[in-house]
């Protein structure tokens, strides 16, 4: 039979880092590393930078939970005059529910310091010669992701459906619209960006690259085939939206994805860049509303990221930005998000699992079985079409 | 007689959480949490062990229904033909795998996942809609059993709605 896979137009980017995770399939089982040799590495990477950590140590260098697709540390990096600050280490495992580019992830921080609250990046080691995979360093932002007082429901791994608690509700749905704003009206087009690509080749190539990802991660990493799946990928390529705007995503813009400053009542920091790129802004809009980061208050209406009505964050979006949502777009936004989840878990998580290439696989394969709501929300979408 | 999985199991989970846990270092939080979801995993294992083979048998069952379905009504050239016929194989290799129904499942499902792709290249219009169609109510009744039997997970923002393991059996 000849070849009838699609022919797929991935960035470029994002095709190395696919490449790299193929290249690692056969590698043996994950195993820790000491502590100790953590420690040591990160400080003689942070003697190599530049002067103004000359003298400094790295000090109770001790790993952090959360984060399914990264290893993370916390350690304290003593100045001479003996003054303390947190950093955390970020480290790619050999495989992981989402493969992604560290680069890309330093640089949106870097990017948008100044603009939204992000941790501040201190330095890369992008090819992973210094760490033995791509690894970077950032300060430690102090902040909860499930503040004080908030009910007992949602909040387990991966933050999902947190319940924030009606007060909470009212302070954060405020600064949660504003940086979303803040992030779709950044000027990438013009910022220092190199491990990004601008899909304006064609008016579909927003659309159809974030398909053809997907698509090509599922072709790598499925364990269980799964007919939808392709049933989907058709429905989107015969469905393929123009983009008028290409704007910054963040692409895991959630509760759950940023940091609660409890003591002033606001977000102090805005986490998980990874899956950021560069196309449509109800690429973003659609992940937000998604039924999977909401849950329904106490009077059973839905709120998105748990903070608000779908109707009022579409408003205060499109009154924010003066932009339009179209309702056909954003169906088929909802798909693709809804798809690409179903792809990392019941795909991607499960061969991280199987293939025992994860700090945490027995995270990898308790995050497979959610794949099936994510299933379900695509079924149900396909059927129901866009909401006018 | 042995031991019992089912008491087996138990007896892990009291091992864990009851000596196991407590003696992992307070700054070993990954660890602490990786053990945390063991017992979730063995306790989630206790409770579909006794109905894990009936949803594996109507998976089969239903995969099957839906793999004689899509081949009968896929129409269109060579490519598609050949997948359909490959469907078909799949459907009388299972029936033939015995006990391995998740093997049965899988080499089915990828069979009408390649007759998917072929319907693309040469597929009638007409059937590759009737096709996707029959897809999505297969999927719907599917993902809704697959979600009943991970309901404990608590991902499912729905599960207090969805039907028992014996309802949806």
């Amino acid at each position: 039979m000849v070849n009838i896979e699609p022919s797929l137009d991935v960035e470029p980017q994002v095709a190395a880092v696919l490449a790299r995770k193929r290249q690692k399939r056969n590698l043996p089982a994950y195993k820790p590393r000491a502590r100790s040799e953590i420690q040591s590495l990160t400080q003689s990477f942070i003697e190599q930078q530049n002067d103004s950590y000359a003298g400094h140590k790295v000090q109770n260098l001790l790993r952090l939970t959360g984060g399914a697709s990264k290893e993370l540390f916390r350690f304290a990096l003593i100045a001479p005059g003996g003054s303390s600050q947190s950093y955390v280490l970020r480290m790619n495992p050999p495989e992981s529910v989402i493969e992604t580019s560290l680069s890309r992830e330093f640089e949106a921080l870097r990017a948008f310091e100044g603009i939204v609250p992000v941790p501040k990046a201190i330095c890369i080691d992008a090819d992973g010669s210094h760490f033995g995979t791509p690894s970077m360093i950032t300060s430690l932002v102090t902040g909860v992701t499930k503040p004080l007082g908030a009910p007992g429901g949602g909040g387990g791994v991966s933050g999902l459906g947190i319940n924030v608690g009606t007060p909470w509700r009212k302070l954060l749905a405020e600064p949660f619209i504003k940086h979303l704003v803040a992030i779709h009206n950044f000027d990438c087009q013009s910022a220092d960006l190199p491990s990004y690509s601008v899909p304006n080749a064609y008016p579909q190539q927003a659309a159809r690259r974030q398909v053809d990802w997907w698509t090509q991660a599922w072709i790598d990493d499925v364990v269980d085939p799964n007919p939808l799946i392709v049933t989907a990928e058709n429905w989107m390529r015969n469905n393929l939206p123009s983009c008028d705007e290409i704007v910054f995503l963040h692409s895991d813009y959630r509760t759950g994805n940023y940091l609660i400053d409890e003591q002033n009542q606001t977000i102090s920091a805005i986490l998980d860049w990874e899956l950021s790129h560069l196309g449509d802004f109800h690429d973003d809009i659609a992940w937000v509303i998604s039924k999977v980061f909401g849950h329904l208050d106490e009077q059973g209406q839905f709120l998105v990221s748990g903070l608000m009505p779908r109707q009022e964050f579409l408003d205060r979006y499109m009154q924010a930005t003066g932009r339009n949502i179209n309702p056909k777009t954003l169906h088929f936004y909802e798909i693709l998000n809804n798809y690409k989840v179903a792809v990392e878990l019941l795909a991607s998580a499960y061969r991280t699992a199987i293939e025992a290439h994860n700090h945490q696989s027995v995270l990898q394969i308790w995050l497979v079985s959610c794949g099936h709501v994510f299933i379900s929300e695509v079924c149900r979408l396909l059927e129901e079409g866009p909401r006018s | 007689m042995t031991p019992s999985i089912k008491n087996r199991l138990s007896s892990m989970v009291h091992a864990l959480t009851d000596i196991i846990l407590p003696a992992i270092d307070s700054d070993n939080s990954l660890a602490r949490e990786q053990a945390e979801l063991v017992v979730a995993h063995l306790t989630l294992i206790g409770r579909q062990i006794d109905k894990a083979s009936d949803f594996d048998r109507l998976e089969l069952r239903a995969v099957i229904n839906l793999g004689r379905t899509v081949s009968a009504i896929a129409l269109g050239g060579s490519h598609t033909s050949e997948a359909a016929d490959t469907v078909t194989a799949a459907i009388k290799a299972a029936a033939h795998e015995g006990d391995d129904r998740q093997e049965g499942i899988r080499s089915i499902n990828h069979a009408i996942e390649q007759l998917i792709r072929a319907c693309n290249i040469d597929g009638e219009k007409a059937s590759n809609e009737k096709i996707a169609a029959k897809i999505i109510a297969h999927t719907k009744a599917q993902s809704l059993r697959d979600r009943v039997l991970f309901a404990a997970t608590n991902f499912d923002a729905e599960k207090d709605s969805l039907p028992s393991q014996e309802e949806i059996l």
